[in-house]
């Protein structure tokens, strides 16, 4: 039907449905850690502007803040192996969408610098006593440049039928932007209220911990529970959207689509599970917030695998009413490879496991053995007795 | 032309994935061998009791985070959304290839940032025995990473006989370990295992570059003089890992290197040894500024000299990846695929049935196309990856004492591609039929600076 380049003579090195399980699951990690950034900065800027200095605010601003460093090198690190698996299996579309828009596809390498480096200067000004909510908008606008850019990146490889007027438009270098597919904006907004939403349900959770004020942790329960509940249902809306505006041979593959229905019933339940959860987490007594806010975030989590299935049944159908057959492709796998890998795999989560555990522990007994008295006075007096020298 | 061409003016896409290149080296290398530098250095300060070390460390750690983190991981995720636009077709050949390979980096990749982070914020809130074991874990998965990334990278230049010999079969898989644990592969390690410990050493001297040397002048020469011992392993050796390196290279490839030192001063295969020599050069400054500026001169060494050397290493970096870079033509992936994507194997098809007839691009959104943009799209495909028209290597100056008749010929010597045609040492065969070879004189045509006389 449309042409797409041909396929790489290489087979794979290993089966269809290894790849397609790894995708899903990596996509998931990386698109719960978009959604935490995006949520985390939107909600921690308009609280860090809102907040007095010394309000509750404000600190709940901070603690938020500080570890979204952290959740940016997961968005990063969880973003490369679903990149890496989608290369392998829609190379010849997305490749294609990639260069059509390469100006601005390299150009999320030159924001992601850039907005990660001023995530480290906001935690420094906070650390200062300082404001950084003009930090945030910086981050804020670089956050959504990079999600709409994969916004279309995953859109635009669905449609071959443009290609050809675009890199015609484009002059090669990628410079012209297509719009006007129906599905990139509710995609784009879908992922926005979701981040909104999750983030609210890990603030619940980060109430839970800390040395923050209790009014702080007050602040990070209620209204992390309300935002969650919130949003976690507008996303719910902006799914609905995101169906509807799929063509009809689409729709229609669908719902022929066993796999399809089975991850919309789950999606549904377990987005209602997570805002009643949240709204237990907000408006329930403290003392079981440690149950509900956990509830909510697994919630959470596994809706964002629901719904990355949904969006992989999408994409398949959309390509295959394209002339686009994933599953049609020459396999001759090296198992010795793989299983190295997958033991690797195993055998990092056990060492990451672990050494968090050991650092927890060394923590605890730190903090209840208290500082060393006068430690700083001893290292000055270190200090002068080398320079004596 | 399978995929759409990404043409970048000026810079080629090539230069965009140099630029990227060099600069994601300098840090990543950093990150292996600063990886080890931490560690080591807080288990000295530990030991002897030094807390002002330990505190001089603590910040080194939190730049290293920064550092490695914000600039270090975009840049590699850079080089890959690079490599992709500019040669989709050799990136997805080496990801057919080594996906697994990159899995199992990016299994490192997360133990390191974890590690990285967990090294950091935890400095003075856990026992230091822990801390040390953290920085340890750190070092050996760092150093995974380069083991890994160095089998995929050497394999660009020599796949060796083994994987060749299946290349094209679709039984490229059963030979992934010698394919990874290629000819170059061991001396390459070794190289870059010596260049990351010295980058260790030079950014250290960053850190303490900014020790107040009137006020600590103990503390910043002891520092100094332990950071610049790193550096020497790597003055010592390098020289003859290299040695060893070119021995594993093909002859053929070498050839570019004989030729560039017996000829030099003119030509383009000088090219490799101009960029050897500003390695040899700007290495041997290094040297001399480390031992001279920071070691000799502790207390004034300042942030400003402590740049200057970085940017020394910036300098030898690239020069020694220009040099690697032109090693490796006219092929991406030595001796299987051209820098321009075209397979060797596919060169007779691409003759007998045309170019153009194969790709589903037109530089022009309309049903008929003229010669000329037919002759672009020519261009694009199989002269792009290492031409742009006015910019890098550019055309509009290489064609500028050229007329119709000396453009027909020289098109007519890269189609024919003769054993003794000087081009075939860094230029692939221009493939396709006849009228396609027309079309791209046409389009040649309209590009020199000034039309030739
Ligand atoms: C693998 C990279 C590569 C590809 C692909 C390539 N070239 Fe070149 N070409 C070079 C290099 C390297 C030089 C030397 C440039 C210099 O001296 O600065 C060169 C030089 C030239 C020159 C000047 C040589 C002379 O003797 O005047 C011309 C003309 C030229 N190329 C045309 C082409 C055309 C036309 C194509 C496409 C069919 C092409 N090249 C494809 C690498 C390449
Ligand atoms: C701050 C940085 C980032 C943001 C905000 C972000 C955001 C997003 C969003 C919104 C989507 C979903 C697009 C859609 O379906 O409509 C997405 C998908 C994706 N992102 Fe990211 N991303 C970021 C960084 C990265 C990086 C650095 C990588 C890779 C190295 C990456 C890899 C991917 C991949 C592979 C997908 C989709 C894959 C698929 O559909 O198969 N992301 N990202």
């Amino acid at each position: 039907m449309f042409q797409f380049p041909t396929v790489d003579p290489i087979p794979l090195p290993a089966p269809v449905w290894l790849f397609k399980l790894l995708h899903i699951v990596t996509l998931t990690l990386h698109l719960t850690a978009v959604q935490l950034i995006l949520g985390g900065v939107t909600v921690a800027g308009i609280w860090n502007f809102f907040g007095r200095e010394g309000s509750s605010l404000k600190e709940a601003s901070n603690s938020i803040l500080k570890k979204l460093p952290t959740v940016m090198t997961y968005v990063i690190n969880f973003g490369v192996p679903p990149l890496l698996f989608a290369q392998v299996l829609y190379g010849r579309a997305l490749y294609t969408s990639s260069v059509l828009i390469g100006l601005y596809w390299i150009g999320v390498i030159v924001v992601l610098t850039l907005i990660y480096f001023l995530l480290y200067r906001s935690v420094d000004r906070a650390n200062e006593g300082k404001a950084w909510w003009g930090y945030g908008i910086v981050i804020f606008a670089g956050l959504m440049y990079i999600a709409k850019v994969f916004s279309i990146n995953m859109t635009l490889m669905l449609r071959p039928e443009d290609w050809q007027a675009i890199y015609a438009a484009g002059g090669g270098l990628g410079t012209s932007l297509p719009t006007g597919d129906p599905t990139t904006t509710p995609r784009f907004l879908f992922m926005l209220a979701g981040g909104i939403g999750l983030s609210g349900a890990a603030m619940t959770v980060i109430s839970g911990f800390g040395d923050e004020k209790d009014t702080t942790k007050d602040v990070l329960r209620r209204w992390g529970g309300i935002l969650a509940a919130l949003f976690i249902a507008l996303q719910g809306g902006a799914g609905l959207w995101v169906y509807n505006s799929q063509v009809a041979a689409v729709k229609a593959g669908l719902f022929q689509d066993p796999m399809f229905a089975y991850a919309i019933y789950a999606w549904a339940g377990l987005l209602i599970l997570s805002v009643v959860a949240a709204a237990a987490a907000a408006f329930g007594s403290a003392s079981r917030a440690r149950l509900t806010s956990t509830a909510t975030v697994l919630f959470g989590v596994l809706a964002t695998g629901a719904f990355t299935l949904l969006r992989d049944r999408i994409r398949d159908v959309t390509l295959l009413s394209k002339g686009f057959d994933v599953w049609d492709r020459t396999v001759v796998a090296n198992w010795s490879v793989v299983l190295l890998f997958l033991g690797l795999f195993v055998a990092a989560l056990i060492l990451i496991g672990y050494i968090l555990f050991a650092i927890a522990r060394s923590a605890r007994q730190m903090a209840l053995g208290a500082t060393v008295p006068g430690q700083e006075q001893m290292m000055n007096e270190v200090l002068e007795r080398h320079d004596d020298q | 032309m399978n995929y759409p061409f990404w043409d970048v003016p000026v810079l080629s896409g090539g230069g965009v994935i140099g630029l990227i290149a060099v600069y994601h080296l300098l840090i990543a290398l950093f990150a292996v061998g600063g990886g080890l530098y931490l560690p080591i250095a807080e288990r000295k300060a530990i030991r002897e009791g030094r807390e002002d070390w330990l505190r001089v460390l603590r910040r080194h750690a939190k730049f290293f985070l920064v550092l490695t983190a914000a600039f270090g991981t975009t840049s590699g995720v850079g080089i890959w959304f690079a490599i992709g636009l500019a040669n989709p077709e050799a990136t997805s050949t080496l990801i057919h290839n080594f996906v697994f390979g990159w899995a199992i980096e990016y299994v490192f990749f997360i133990v390191e940032l974890t590690m990285a982070a967990a090294y950091y914020y935890t400095w003075d809130k856990i026992d230091r025995g822990l801390h040390l074991k953290i920085g340890y874990i750190y070092a050996a998965s760092s150093f995974l990473t380069l083991v890994i990334i160095n089998g995929i990278l050497t394999f660009m230049l020599t796949p060796g006989e083994t994987w060749l010999s299946v290349a094209g079969s679709g039984n490229e898989a059963s030979v992934f370990w010698y394919a990874f644990f290629n000819p170059t592969y061991f001396p390459s390690l070794v190289i870059r295992t010596l260049i990351a410990w010295s980058l260790a050493g030079i950014w250290a001297l960053v850190t303490a570059s900014r020790i107040d040397g009137f006020a600590y002048p103990g503390l910043k020469k002891q520092i100094i003089s332990w950071s610049a011992k790193w550096l020497i392993p790597a003055f010592v050796l390098v020289p003859f890992c290299f040695l060893w390196y070119l021995a594993m290279v093909p002859e053929s490839n070498r050839q570019l290197l004989d030729l560039g030192i017996s000829t030099i001063g003119q030509g383009t295969f000088t090219q490799v040894t101009r960029s050897a020599l500003i390695t040899v050069m700007t290495s041997a400054t290094i040297i001399a500024l480390v031992y001279f500026v920071a070691v000799r001169n502790s207390r004034s060494f300042n942030l400003g000299w402590a740049i200057s050397i970085l940017l020394l290493a910036l300098a030898a970096t690239g020069a020694t990846e220009q040099a690697r870079e032109m090693l490796r033509k006219p092929y991406v992936i030595g001796d299987f695929m051209y820098s321009n994507g075209v397979r060797k194997y596919e060169v007779a098809k691409f003759n007998s049935e045309g170019y153009l007839a194969h790709s589903i691009w037109k530089s022009k959104d309309t049903s008929s196309m003229t010669d000329v943009d037919r002759g672009e799209l020519m261009f694009r495909g199989q002269c792009g990856a290492c031409h742009t028209q006015t910019g890098y290597r550019g055309m509009s100056v290489l064609l500028k004492d050229r007329d119709e008749r000396s453009i027909e010929n020289i098109v007519g010597m890269l189609h024919a591609y003769n054993d003794d045609s000087p081009y075939r040492k860094y230029m692939p065969p221009l493939v396709g039929k006849d009228d396609e070879m027309k079309a791209l004189v046409a389009y040649l045509k309209t590009l020199p600076a000034k039309p030739a006389k």
